[in-house]
């Protein structure tokens, strides 16, 4: 009995092979819905806990009285606008 | 006697190999991780002949003063993919088949080019550059455009009445249905556009790095197999660790201009229906009535053939060739694949419309 292509004592062959096996069907399951759904929940999950400890850093910042990354941001913001109505 | 002897050595001499290999490979990575042989990339000498904004245009110099081509490459990577190393730059392949080189170079974005839009690279940074071509070489440049590069490029020849000789455009990206999980999941409407932008108002480099190894999740795993099975080699390592820290080193991706490039590029399919809005104009694929020469790698992840194919059909162009090479997203641009189909496919195309450098 053959044995499959991807048992071989060359490591580097082997994964190869198993990476040549693997990769259409993981790029299949990451298609499907179930997996997309869960990408988006982690994507939206991920994004109010960085905004949330942003806030939280910004907040415990500001209230020392240092300026905050949100404020050197909107400041910036504010000088970018007066130099685009400069120009 | 002498084949028995071959037998007995055959294992020792193999071990001493590999020992050999090994030490090779240990001093090779350690010479690269501590930065004391990491490649030079970028090396073509150039100088900047317009800016606006982040944008410059480059004038590679020590070139023939041929036909002038303009490249345009992707907003999400750096734009040295083109020039990536000495020996191993598409710019140096051009400019030995005697054309005169510009790239334009979108720089990286920041919080005031969240606002960019679609139109901002169409109707503004695109034909400033394409008139500083022109006003530097007396002529109109011949376009050649990658990825999003080439989605822009189209867009503006369709919009210009003053277009290019011709138009070249390599794994553009036009039926957005076959585009990968990013783009399904934005048109789906599990995400908005709006929900990927970071507190500047792009699209963070981690991010668009995530949406592409969705597309070959092994695809990193495999390219660190690799560099380990050619360490012993330092030129090999060299050229593999250029190419992997390219891939890894995206830019922001300009907020306005993706929300514009999920709404009517991937949800409305604008480009697959041969026509876009942008700003307040319909750009119609039809309109594009210059030389067509649409390529597309057989082996794209990030663009696959059938997401790049319909375009040549779509253009109004009575001249429109598409041409498959065997090559990925970044082949077409780098390596064997590069030298030895790109640029004689590009060059030969060229020629046959009495557009080669001298004529």
């Amino acid at each position: 009995m053959a044995l499959p292509t991807w048992v071989s004592t060359d490591l580097t062959k082997a994964f190869f092979a198993a990476e040549k096996r693997l990769s259409p069907r993981l790029e299949a399951a990451l298609r499907t819905d179930p997996a997309l759904d869960a990408i988006a929940v982690s994507h939206a999950v991920r994004r109010l806990a960085g905004r949330a400890l942003n806030g939280a850093a910004n907040g415990i910042v500001e209230a020392i009285g240092l300026p905050s990354s949100r404020q050197v941001r909107r400041l910036q913001r504010s000088i970018d606008g007066m130099q685009r109505c400069d120009q | 006697m002498s084949t028995l002897a071959t037998q007995v050595t055959a294992p020792i001499r193999s071990a001493q190999d590999g020992v050999v290999r090994t030490a090779q490979r240990m001093i090779n990575a350690l010479r690269l991780a501590g930065g004391l042989d990491r490649p030079q990339t970028g090396c073509s000498p150039y100088t900047v002949v317009w800016s606006k904004d982040k944008a410059t245009l480059r004038h590679y110099t020590g070139g023939p003063d041929g036909r002038p081509v303009l490249l345009v490459p992707s907003l999400i990577n750096r734009s040295h993919i083109w020039d990536l190393r000495p020996g191993d730059s598409f710019v140096e392949g051009l400019q030995a088949n005697g054309y005169d080189v510009f790239l334009v170079d979108w720089g990286v974005p920041d919080d005031r080019d969240a606002h960019n839009s679609m139109a901002t690279y169409v109707d503004d940074y695109l034909p400033a550059a394409v008139a500083a071509v022109r006003e530097g070489s007396g002529e109109s440049p011949i376009m050649l455009g990658h990825c999003f590069g080439g989605v822009i490029s189209v867009l503006w020849a369709a919009s210009t009445p003053e277009p290019p000789p011709a138009l070249i455009c390599l794994g553009v990206p036009t039926n957005w249905l076959e585009v990968g999980p990013l783009a399904q999941m934005t048109r789906q409407g599990r995400l908005d556009p709006e929900d990927l932008l970071d507190e500047s108002g792009n699209v963070p480099p981690t991010t668009l790095l995530r949406s592409f190894q969705m597309l070959r999740p092994l695809g990193d795993l495999a390219g660190y197999v690799t560099l380990w099975t050619r360490l012993h080699d330092r030129r090999a390592a060299q050229a593999i660790w250029a190419l992997t820290d390219w891939a890894h080193d995206h830019v922001p991706f300009p907020g306005a201009t993706f929300v514009d490039m999920i709404r009517r590029l991937s949800r409305e399919n604008g480009l697959a229906t041969g026509s876009v809005r942008l700003g307040d104009r319909d750009r119609k694929l039809s309109d594009v009535t210059i030389p067509f020469l649409n390529i597309y790698g057989t082996y794209d992840h990030v663009t696959p053939p059938p997401s790049v194919t319909p375009l040549g059909d779509l253009v109004g162009s009575e001249d429109s060739v598409t041409r498959p090479l065997k090559a990925g997203h970044i082949g077409l641009l780098v390596g064997s694949s590069a030298r030895k189909q790109t640029l004689p496919v590009i060059t030969t195309w060229l020629e046959e419309r009495g557009l080669a450098s001298g004529t």
